[in-house]
C-alpha cells in the first residue's frame, strides 16, 4: 500500500463541498470525498487532480 | 462558455401530490416562464379549496401511523432522500436556474444548503430527545416528551424555490408530523422534483403532500382546523397577515418577512476581500434575497469614500449578465417582468427624490448570449441616499445598491436600528472592537462580520427581528425541532 506523501483539501465548485486529494509515494492520486459515488465520473478532480474552476461569482477587486 | 443542458425539455402540466398520488388539479392553469429565455417551461395549476382540503385530510389520516413510526425509521427515509438528492444534484440545481433565473453556481449552492437541512434532520433520534428529573419530590419523577402535533402547512417563496421549504419540511416529518407544501406558483418545478424524490425515498402516503396554487390554497391552510401550524417565508405584509391569521385560529407559526439590510464599511476594512463580498451580497441572486445587501453605509473621510466607491462601481459594472445555465454568468435576470417593473419604479423614485444615480442598470442590458431583454436589469448604484427615501427604506428586491454615509460607528448603529427591519446586517472592519460593538448593539437576527450574506447553516436557526420575523421559534436546526413538537410534561408518583 502506497504511503501518502501529499494531502490537499479542495472546495469543489460542482457540489459546494470540501474534498481531499491524496497523492501516494507511487504517484497515484486518490480523491476522498463523501459524494464520490454520487458524482461518479463527473468528479472534476478524478480527471484533473489540480482542477481549478475559472468561475468567479463576482468581479474581483482591481486596484487602480 | 457553452450553455448547460436544460433539464426541463417539454411543457408539462404539473400535478398535485396528495396521499401518495399524483393528481391533476381542477383549478385554472397558468404558464411558468423561464425569465432568461422567455419560453414557457411548464403549466402550473391554481388549485381549489377542495384540493387543499383533500391534502390536509390525507395528511391527517397518515399522521397516527407516522407518529408511531420510530424516529430511527423516520430518519431512514431522510437518509434515503439525502442520497437521492445527491444523485440528482445537478438536475435539481439546473431546474432552479431554468425556472428562477439565478446562476447555476447559485443554484448549486441553494441545493447544497437545502440538503444540509435534510442531513441535520437525519439526527432526529437524538435531536428530539426529552429530559428527565428523578425525585422532584419524594418518590415523584418528572419528564418532558417532545411530541408531534399533526399537520403543518409550508408556504414557500419564489426566490429560493428548492431550499426554503427544506428549512422546515425535514424537521416536520422527522419529528412525526405530516406536511402540505405550497410552492410558489411562479417556480413550482423545483418542489415538484423534490416531492418526486421524497416519494421515492419511502415516506408513506400522506406524510409529504404538495398542493400548487395561490391565495386560495394559503387561505385554505390558514382556515383549516386540521392544520396545526404554518411555516411561511415571503414579504413582510404577507408575513404579518399569516401571523395574525394563525393567531386567530390558534396555529403556531413561523412567519419570515422582508428586509432592508445594511452593509457597513469601516475605514479599516480589508478592501480586496470586501469588494467581491459586496458584489455577491447586493447583486447575487439578482438582489432577490432577504439577506441581500440593500444599503451600503460607509464611514470615513471623502478620500476613503471616493476611492472605495470608485472600486465598488468599477466592479459592479463588470458583472457578467446572462442566462444562468451559462457557467460564466455572474448575474441572471429577475424572476419576471412585473418584478422588473417594480424595481424600475424604485429606481425612478430614487432619481425623483434626489439621489445620485452612479450606475444605471436600466435600458439596454449587455447580455452574454442572445436573450430577450424582458427580465434583465443591470447592477444599479445610487449615492447620496438618505434613510427617508423610498430606495433607502423599502425592500426593493432587485440589484440596486443605495449608498449612505455615517460619521462614526454610533451613527451607523443608530441608522441601522432605526430601520423597521432586522434580518441580516453586516460590518466590514479589521477592528475587533468595532465588530464586537456592532454585533452587541445591532437589532438584527443575523449579523455578519466581514461576511456579506449572513445565511445561517442548517444547524443554526434562520433568525430575524422586528418586521423581518413574526413568531418565536425559527426554521432550521434545534429551533425547528422545537417548533414542530409540543412539550408534554409528565409527573409520576406510584402509590
Amino acid at each position: 500500500m502506497a504511503k501518502i506523501v501529499e494531502k490537499r483539501r479542495v472546495h469543489c465548485p460542482m457540489r459546494h463541498v470540501s474534498a481531499f486529494i491524496l497523492k501516494g509515494d507511487d504517484g497515484n492520486i486518490t480523491v476522498k470525498c463523501g459524494l464520490l459515488k454520487a458524482c461518479g465520473d463527473s468528479c472534476p478532480y478524478l480527471k484533473n487532480p489540480n482542477y481549478k474552476s475559472s468561475y468567479r461569482s463576482s468581479p474581483e477587486y482591481k486596484p487602480e | 462558455m457553452a450553455i448547460l443542458e436544460e433539464p426541463i425539455k417539454e411543457v408539462s402540466l404539473i400535478k398535485n401530490f396528495i396521499g401518495g398520488e399524483w393528481l391533476k388539479s381542477k383549478g385554472e392553469v397558468k404558464d411558468v416562464v423561464n425569465p432568461a429565455t422567455g419560453k414557457t417551461i411548464a403549466k402550473v395549476p391554481i388549485s381549489t379549496r377542495d384540493e387543499i382540503d383533500a391534502a390536509v385530510k390525507a395528511a391527517q389520516e397518515a399522521f397516527p401511523d407516522w407518529r408511531t413510526t420510530t424516529p430511527l425509521a423516520r430518519s431512514r427515509c431522510l437518509f434515503r432522500l439525502k442520497e437521492l438528492l445527491e444523485e440528482n444534484f445537478e438536475e435539481v440545481s439546473r431546474i432552479q436556474t431554468q425556472e428562477h433565473g439565478k446562476t447555476i453556481d447559485e443554484s448549486r449552492g441553494e441545493t447544497r444548503r437545502g440538503i444540509e437541512n435534510v442531513e441535520v434532520a437525519c439526527g432526529i433520534p437524538t435531536l428530539m430527545q426529552g429530559y428527565f428529573s428523578e425525585d422532584i419530590a419524594s418518590g415523584i419523577d418528572e419528564w418532558l416528551i417532545p411530541t408531534p402535533l399533526g399537520v403543518f402547512g409550508i408556504i414557500g417563496p419564489f426566490n429560493f424555490p428548492f431550499m426554503i421549504p427544506l428549512w422546515s419540511a425535514p424537521y416536520a416529518v422527522a419529528t412525526g408530523n405530516c406536511v402540505v407544501i405550497k410552492p410558489s406558483s411562479e417556480v413550482p418545478n423545483s418542489q415538484t422534483r423534490l416531492t418526486e424524490l421524497a416519494d421515492e425515498a419511502g415516506f408513506p402516503p400522506g406524510v409529504w403532500n404538495m398542493v400548487h396554487g395561490g391565495r386560495t390554497v394559503v387561505t385554505g391552510m390558514l382556515e383549516h382546523p386540521g392544520i396545526n401550524g404554518i411555516a411561511f417565508v415571503g414579504s413582510t405584509p404577507t408575513a404579518k397577515y399569516i401571523y395574525k391569521a394563525c393567531g386567530e385560529t390558534g396555529k403556531r407559526v413561523i412567519a419570515q418577512g422582508g428586509a432592508k439590510n445594511f452593509m457597513v464599511i469601516m475605514p479599516d476594512a480589508n478592501i480586496e476581500a470586501t469588494i467581491p463580498a459586496l458584489m455577491t451580497s447586493f447583486f447575487g441572486n439578482t438582489g432577490q434575497r432577504c439577506l441581500s445587501g440593500a444599503n451600503l453605509l460607509i464611514v470615513g473621510d471623502d478620500r476613503f469614500y471616493n476611492s472605495f466607491m470608485d472600486a465598488v462601481a468599477a466592479a459592479a459594472s463588470r458583472i457578467v449578465i446572462g442566462y444562468g445555465l451559462d457557467e460564466s454568468v455572474q448575474m441572471g435576470p429577475v424572476r419576471d417582468k412585473e418584478k422588473k417593473e417594480k424595481i424600475l419604479g424604485y429606481i425612478e423614485s430614487g432619481i425623483q427624490q434626489g439621489a445620485k444615480l452612479r450606475l444605471d442598470g436600466r435600458g439596454q442590458v449587455k447580455i452574454a448570449g442572445d436573450y430577450p431583454q424582458t427580465c434583465f436589469l443591470g447592477a444599479t448604484i445610487f449615492e447620496n441616499v438618505t434613510p427617508d427615501m423610498k430606495i433607502g427604506s423599502e425592500e426593493i428586491f432587485g440589484p440596486v445598491m443605495s449608498v449612505m454615509r455615517a460619521k462614526n460607528l454610533d451613527e451607523v448603529i443608530e441608522m441601522c436600528n432605526a430601520s423597521p427591519f432586522g434580518n441580516g446586517q453586516a460590518i466590514f472592519t479589521s477592528s475587533g472592537k468595532n465588530a464586537r460593538e456592532f454585533q452587541y448593539r445591532i437589532t438584527s437576527g443575523n449579523v455578519g462580520i466581514n461576511v456579506g450574506i449572513v445565511a445561517p447553516m442548517a444547524f443554526f436557526p434562520f433568525s430575524g427581528m422586528k418586521d423581518s420575523f413574526f413568531g418565536i421559534l425559527h426554521t432550521q436546526g434545534q429551533e425547528a425541532v422545537r417548533f414542530f413538537t409540543e412539550s408534554k410534561v409528565v409527573i409520576q408518583r406510584w402509590l
